[in-house]
């Protein structure tokens, strides 16, 4: 018996009872689901998906951080160093920072503060802490040393003196090794000796400096370069 | 081994949920419908690894509209499954064999798909259900998905098509069932 039904009833009853056919003839979804097993590639894939979403994620959170505290830095820095207390105190801050690096890598127990000494010609800004002022001379010279052993020859010392031209240094270079060195622009003599007591003789801003002790090279080096001087 | 790889990727899928109770729901629906989905990929292609990667995609368009799905209606599910693992096949195996998508196609002017019918008698669903049969599935699964009550936009996210792409594909559809009825009448 037929009967008129409207075009849209019959396309949905024609696309009912082939649907009802077609999953008529698909085994149980339980005897399915068994067969079913993702082969390792597909797996692989997979990880590599989430191992790439990852490491996107993170790039992208260091990178705001990074950018945030870049920012705030700039911020602080640009408020603070405006007012002139502020400016002499974060030098100092800075100065402590640079204390903390040297003893941990010189490793050297320190025994006294941050000494900001003034020399008659010039101001060497904040000798890194331990070095004590042991001798200051009518030129502005000072001589300052760092102690811990002194009699298992653990020390270092620093001379700064005028560069006048006239200092002689008398070198032994029978068991020593002579380079001509470049610091920050400023030339220097770096002598290192096989007994380990090594010295460093450079100029810079009208003044001379005498590294040495019984440390490596490359740390008198880094020594040097960190003191900061404020002519 | 193979239980742990299909756990591995019933985790992976499981991350993309935050709600305990949808994890909860989607691992009921791995457990049930994963070889169902397999089985129609299969029917497409004879390749493992691709009837695999048409799986993986079709649980990645399913779990993206993981709360459309009622789960607790299982033949309503099993059809909806059925359907989209059919289309995401289709497209995947189009797609990767560089063939003309039908997405490319210019978009056209099309009636509204709601306007009054023509009456029909019922000695001819056979006949429709011939055209159905012979035409492409990329315009007969929209067309389904709207007789089986989805709304444009549901149908759209299922098939990761545009709402407008939609409308298109159920006019051309219905246009065509239309045009090779008359023929046969």
């Amino acid at each position: 018996m037929s009967e008129k039904v409207t075009f849209d009833t019959a396309i949905s009853t024609a696309f009912r009872q082939l649907q009802q056919q077609t999953l008529s003839a698909i085994p149980d979804l339980s005897l399915l689901s068994v067969a079913f097993s993702p082969s390792p590639t597909l797996v692989k894939k997979t990880d590599a998906i989430i191992y790439t979403a990852e490491r996107k994620q993170k790039r992208t959170i260091l990178l705001k951080y990074i950018a945030r505290t870049a920012a705030a830095i700039i911020i602080v820095f640009t408020l603070l160093s405006a007012h002139p207390t502020v400016a002499t105190a974060m030098k100092k801050i800075f100065s402590q920072t640079v204390v903390q690096w040297f003893d941990k890598y010189i490793s050297i127990e320190t025994q006294a503060d941050t000494y900001p000494q003034q020399i008659t010609d010039f101001t060497v800004g904040y000798m890194t802490d331990g070095f004590v002022l042991m001798e200051e001379s009518q030129y502005g010279a000072g001589i300052y040393k760092l102690y811990e052993h002194i009699f298992e020859k653990k020390y270092v010392s620093i001379i700064i003196k005028p560069d006048d031209n006239d200092n002689i240094t008398g070198i032994d270079n029978e068991y020593s090794t002579i380079t001509e060195i470049m610091i920050n622009g400023n030339k220097g003599t770096l002598v290192c000796r096989t007994d380990g007591y090594n010295l460093l003789l450079i100029s810079c801003n009208g003044a001379q400096y005498c590294i040495d002790g019984y440390v490596q090279c490359n740390e008198i080096i880094k020594i040097f370069e960190k003191i900061k001087i404020f002519l | 081994m193979k239980g742990k790889i299909k756990n591995c990727m019933l985790l992976f899928y499981l991350s993309a949920f935050d709600d305990d109770k949808e994890k909860s729901r989607f691992r009921q629906f791995y457990n049930k419908y994963s070889g169902l989905m397999y089985y129609v990929a299969t029917q497409l292609t004879d390749v493992h690894s691709e009837a695999e990667d048409i799986v993986h995609e079709t649980f990645l368009r399913l779990i993206s509209n993981f709360d459309l799905i009622r789960t607790e209606n299982e033949k309503e599910t099993t059809s909806l499954v059925y359907t989209v693992t059919r289309y995401c096949g289709i497209d995947w195996l189009r797609k990767n064999k560089r063939e003309l998508l039908i997405d490319d196609l210019p978009s056209e002017e099309f009636a509204d798909e709601t306007a009054p019918d023509i009456m029909v008698d019922t000695v001819y669903i056979n006949d429709i259900m011939a055209i159905i049969a012979d035409m492409d599935p990329m315009y007969a699964i929209p067309l389904q998905l709207k007789t089986e009550g989805y709304t444009i936009s549901e149908i759209a996210s299922f098939l990761g098509i545009t709402a407008e792409n939609v409308k298109v594909r159920i006019h051309r559809a219905r246009k065509i069932l239309k045009d090779r009825l008359e023929a046969k009448l």
